[in-house]
């Protein structure tokens, strides 16, 4: 399992200066972004040092943050789950009523409720994508309808009550350990657990080397399908925790609850590095481009920018991080990147190209002639379908 | 390969042809049927159908107006249903509107989530003899014969201001937590406050610093904008929130920074959300009207259109069993009563 | 060849579905093919035929754009703001798919120009172009337009029962499926959308072909804006957000396949009339909103699978080659 190694530590450049080396990491980038964001803000809105400023945007980040990691191992396994809102909406009604009704449910009950909820509606993606063999964002896309639907159906037309929820979720954001929320370190424990795991152990780097490169993958043996399975179970079991949180956060929760909330993760994730093409980014990504979306958020807000500029610059926001992590990419990796160039109709992320050979062909040889697996492909261009990357 | 793929397009289209041409013949064969629906309008009471439309299905309020109005339905022998999309849609809308009509419903009852976009497809339903009452967000004037609202746009605002000023001793600065830009209710609601504030001697120490709408209707941006509200403005006294989802995002945020001392929250809210806020003391006061009253009222309305004993003019009067007689105001406006004003003392006495 | 003739059942497999529908739904409401619901049946979903006709070429380059509502959005806008302006209202309506034109342009650029994810990058335009709709009409809307825009968009021709909207939908459909199925323009596009790699080494310019199917969504998507103003009679900058996934919808209804390479335009008209007539029929049947949300759901999953099954029977190894598609390349996420 072991050899296909990570991408993101994946030898594609072997001579890199150290300075490389940490541009190369996503993450350092987003941190000095998140940090230079915070000055600016600091110095030039007075209304942004309002006290308890900064924890009220972690606070406001969590449930994006947990939902946001989930999604993230999706698009690196080389899919996408259009349904989680829908399934965090489902698990605030359902865990929200079934903790506030039965007594003896505390915390570690309520958790494991919401984690297996959500895991099997998760499920339901996967066995649509690896049983009816659906692709990834029309199922999710038909799972967001029934789960909806259900929502309204659960909910009857009435809603869950604050005053329903029992104490301990209740209060999620009026305790404070340490000065953080147990909101907050929910998330912040879920992004740890998640980010070492997809880093450490072998699942994850099945999951990176399923994404780089399902065909390859296969050769090695990896099981593709499980992994799929599990990556979704995964993904639904943390929006399902996100759904008892957010039941907690805002009280109220009735038909509309977790609506859109697959845009922001997506969005969460695509700004945090996870490239939608598969095999590379990171949770630990995806959470903090879960924090700067929240945090562009709150200075909009409390910069009283037209609410209607607002989404133009979210979606400019997006546009410009995908770009910019395409270019970057492109430029860390240009060495390699020349010697595939020819393929101009390529546009998976150099990284991955160099990891998995030239043109999708089967193969982990890096140094195969381009010419050899075009000229395999050329014949039925039309009625064969090969793996185009 | 080719002959075959074009082969297969041609058919296609052949086929989507042929497809229209059977939906034509139905068309042609039922042409006479489709219009009889037309005279109905004289009757009203037993077995005849009615169709109500909520913004969307599935929040408490229109939940309890179709309650309410199912109940008053029974005295005459209507059959009401009761349909709409899963998420606030002018486009879903139209379609339900036409589906009710098709199906032969003699009136039906809408709150619209685009007053203008919805009022084309009334107004074709009018023309089939449809009656059509608006309830809580209306439509056009062209679109509808009556339109039934809670309560007054000049009461809503009054109440409000009252239930601050009367907290905060008519002095000070507050701020307007809203809906969404779109939604037409508040924006009015808004209006009139803006207005009344300006003109009304009682109000003349009371500063409004700002008017606050959040991107969506959500509880999330609500909580948000309730936060950098606060942020921005620490010195207001209190915030005026005009709909049941802003006043309780903006009772728990005060309530989750331990603020309720320094802050009045009040507005328009649903008493059992905000039942906890105000056993804990944190919101004092809080009104709003009897959904299912607003129901009941727009079923009355309905019966005096369907049986011809009203038509929607001004001054026009319709009783309501057990609710006593309600007048037509001026633009076909009727208001089902009054807005309640909550406090501890009253909170239990009502479970609507 | 084989996987084109098996595919080639899929129009007979919808026009199956229609009739299913059609009996059944006039069996339990005999309204469903009554004059007044067929009409307005046709006026309400001129905007969905619209989406759907316009992005379907690019679902066929294996692309993705989920802008098209926002776009329609904007253009509408744009349309009314010229109108009210003092512009003629079919000048203004011209200008209106010029924008939308651009507006595809712009998607195009970043996706195929900048080789960015198009899910990724229509993601943001999505917002972006809402946004920029709303910046314009600050949360007002424009009402009250001038007859002959309400005639195109709901009227009928002058002595018949027919809808002008449907004829010119029917106009659109045919010019469109000319450009995709008997053109060389429709040739690359298959080329690109079935293997991008293949394409380009045999000469098939790429990047023009993956921006015209996007030029071609954004001017379809100006084109349901006109569409929308003429039967609704109203603009917000709020509008048709929800009509964005029943066009996906029924695109892949339709038959062209998520991955690219395959599919009609003729197909996704039919899915159109079938998603619409299923709706009406459930409505006049008395099925409620949310059962209705989940029938929709349910039917494509129903419609895939069944797909995958046709597939698999002749034989087991053309079903082993689907495998490694749904494997190797999704739906703006592998291509």
């Amino acid at each position: 399992m072991s050899a296909v190694a990570p991408p993101t530590a994946a030898q594609p450049v072997r001579r890199r200066s150290p300075v490389d080396r940490l541009l190369h990491h996503n993450e350092t980038g987003l941190i000095g972004l998140i940090v230079l964001v915070t000055v600016i803000a600091e110095a030039a809105v007075p209304a942004f040092r309002a006290s308890g400023n900064d924890t009220q945007i972690l606070d406001n980040a969590a449930l994006v943050m947990i939902v946001a990691v989930g999604e993230a191992l999706v698009i690196t396994a080389r899919q996408i789950d259009l349904s989680v809102g829908a399934i965090l909406g489902l698990n605030a009604y359902l865990v929200g009523s079934a903790v506030g009704h039965i007594g003896f449910a505390g915390p570690l009950v309520g958790t494991v409720m919401a984690l297996a909820l959500g895991a099997l509606l998760g499920l339901g993606n996967g066995i649509l994508i690896e049983r009816v063999k659906m692709p990834a964002i029309i199922a999710t896309l038909a799972t967001l309808s029934i789960y909806g639907g259900l929502q309204v159906v659960v909910t009857h037309g009435s809603q869950l009550y604050s005053s329903q929820l029992p104490g301990w979720l209740g209060n999620i954001l009026s305790t404070s350990w340490l000065g953080l929320s147990p909101l907050v370190w929910a998330a912040i424990v879920v992004v740890v657990i998640v980010a070492l795991v997809a880093r450490y152990t072998p699942w994850g780097r099945d999951i990176y080397a399923i994404g780089s490169n399902p065909e390859a993958a296969a050769y090695l043996g990896l099981r593709a399908g499980r992994r799929t399975y599990q990556a979704f179970a995964a993904c639904g079991a943390l929006a399902g925790l996100a759904g008892m949180l957010y039941a907690g956060q805002y009280g109220n929760v009735d038909a509309t609850a977790g609506a859109n909330f697959e845009l922001t993760a997506i969005a969460a994730a695509v700004i945090g590095g996870v490239s939608l093409f598969g095999g590379s980014g990171s949770p630990l990504g995806a959470a903090l481009g879960a924090l700067l979306l929240t945090e562009i958020e709150n200075i909009l807000a409390v910069l009283k920018i037209s609410i209607f500029a607002q989404q133009t610059l979210q979606g400019a926001a997006i546009v410009i991080a995908v770009a910019a992590y395409s270019l970057l990419s492109r430029r860390l990796n240009r060495p390699v990147r020349r010697s595939l160039r020819v393929e101009a109709g390529q546009s998976r992320p150099p990284d991955q190209l160099a990891a998995e050979g030239p043109a999708g062909t089967s193969t982990l040889a890096r140094s195969e002639p381009v010419s050899d697996s075009v000229s395999e492909q050329l014949p039925d261009r039309v009625t064969r379908k090969e793996p185009s990357a | 390969m080719r002959s075959v793929t074009r082969h297969r397009w041609l058919a296609a289209l052949v086929a989507v042809a042929a497809a229209l041409a059977v939906a034509a013949c139905g068309s042609s064969s039922n042409g006479g049927g489709g219009g009889s629906g037309g005279s109905g309008g004289s009757g009203g009471g037993s077995g005849t159908k009615l169709f109500m439309i909520p913004k969307f299905t599935g929040i408490p309020p229109f939940t309890q107006a179709a309650a309410g109005a199912r109940q008053m339905a029974s005295n005459w022998g209507y059959k009401l249903s009761y349909g709409g999309p899963t998420s606030a849609s002018a486009t879903q809308q139209v379609n339900f509107i036409n589906t009710a009509v098709s199906s032969g419903n003699k009136g039906i009852f809408i709150s619209a989530d685009d007053p203008s976009a919805v009022t084309p497809a009334l107004k074709r339903a009018s023309q089939r003899g449809v009656k059509v009452v608006s309830f809580d967000s209306d439509v056009l004037p062209d679109g509808r014969s009556i339109f039934v609202q809670g309560a007054n746009a000049q009461s809503i605002a009054q109440t409000q201001l009252n239930m601050l000023g009367s907290q905060i001793g008519y002095s000070g600065s507050f701020a307007i937590l809203s809906a969404q830009a779109t939604d037409t209710n508040q924006v009015q609601w808004n209006k009139v406050l803006v207005n009344l504030l300006k003109t009304n001697p009682k109000y003349k120490n009371m500063h409004l610093v700002t008017i606050v709408n959040p991107p969506d209707d959500g509880t999330p941006s609500a909580v948000q904008y309730a936060q950098s509200l606060l942020k921005e403005h620490p010195t207001i006294k209190g915030i005026i929130a005009p709909t049941t989802v802003a006043v309780a995002a903006a009772a728990q945020v005060v309530k989750q920074q331990g603020l309720c001392n320094k802050y009045v929250v009040t507005g328009l809210g649903d008493p059992q959300q905000m039942k906890s806020f105000v056993t804990s003391g944190c919101v004092k006061k809080f009104a709003l009207w009897s959904f299912t009253k607003e129901g009941q009222v727009a079923m009355c309305a309905m019966h005096g259109l369907l049986t011809g004993s009203i038509s929607g003019k001004e001054g026009e009067k319709f009783t309501c069993p057990k609710l006593g007689s309600f007048t037509v105001a001026a633009n076909g406006t009727v208001t089902a009563g009054p807005a309640v004003v909550f406090s501890k003392a009253n909170l239990k006495a009502f479970t609507f | 060849m084989s996987r084109l003739r098996s595919l080639g059942r899929w129009e007979t497999g919808l026009l199956v579905m229609i009739a299913i529908v059609v009996v059944v739904g006039q069996a339990i409401s005999p309204d469903l093919l009554s004059t007044y619901n067929l009409q307005t049946i046709a006026i309400n979903n001129t905007v969905l035929a619209c989406l759907a006709l316009g992005v379907a070429p690019v679902i066929i380059a294996a692309d993705i754009d989920i802008s098209i509502a926002s776009s329609l959005a904007l253009c509408g806008v744009f349309m009314a703001k010229l109108w009210g302006g003092g512009m003629n209202i079919w000048l203004a309506a011209l200008c209106a798919i010029g924008l939308g034109g651009v507006l595809g342009l712009i998607n195009g650029v970043f996706v195929v120009l900048l080789d960015l994810p198009s899910l990724a990058v229509t993601l943001g335009t999505m917002g972006a172009y809402t946004g920029v709709a709303f910046l314009i009409l600050k949360g007002a809307a424009i009402v009250d337009f001038p007859n002959g825009l309400l005639n195109l968009g709901s009227g009928l021709i002058p002595g018949t029962q027919i809808e002008i909207s449907s004829v010119v939908v029917l106009g659109l459909l045919v010019g469109l499926t000319f450009l995709v199925h008997a053109s060389p323009y429709g040739r690359s596009l298959f080329a690109v959308g079935a293997n991008r790699q293949a394409a380009l080494f045999s000469g098939i310019a790429v990047i023009r072909t993956r921006m015209i199917a996007f030029v071609i969504a954004g001017v379809f998507a100006a084109l349901a804006a006109i569409f929308y103003l003429g039967n609704y009679d109203s603009v917000q900058a709020n509008i048709a957000s929800d009509q964005l996934l029943p066009a996906i919808t029924a695109v892949i209804l339709g038959g062209v396949s998520a991955y690219g390479g395959t599919g009609t335009i003729p197909g996704v008209v039919l899915a159109v009339i079938l998603l619409s007539l299923l709706e009406s029929a459930l409505g006049l049947a008395g099925v409620s909103g949310q059962a209705q949300t989940i029938a929709v759901g349910v039917l494509l999953i129903i419609a895939i699978g069944a797909g995958a099954v046709i597939q698999a029977l002749p034989g087991m190894r053309r079903a082993t080659r689907r495998v490694p598609d749904s494997e190797t390349g999704e739906l703006g996420v592998g291509h």
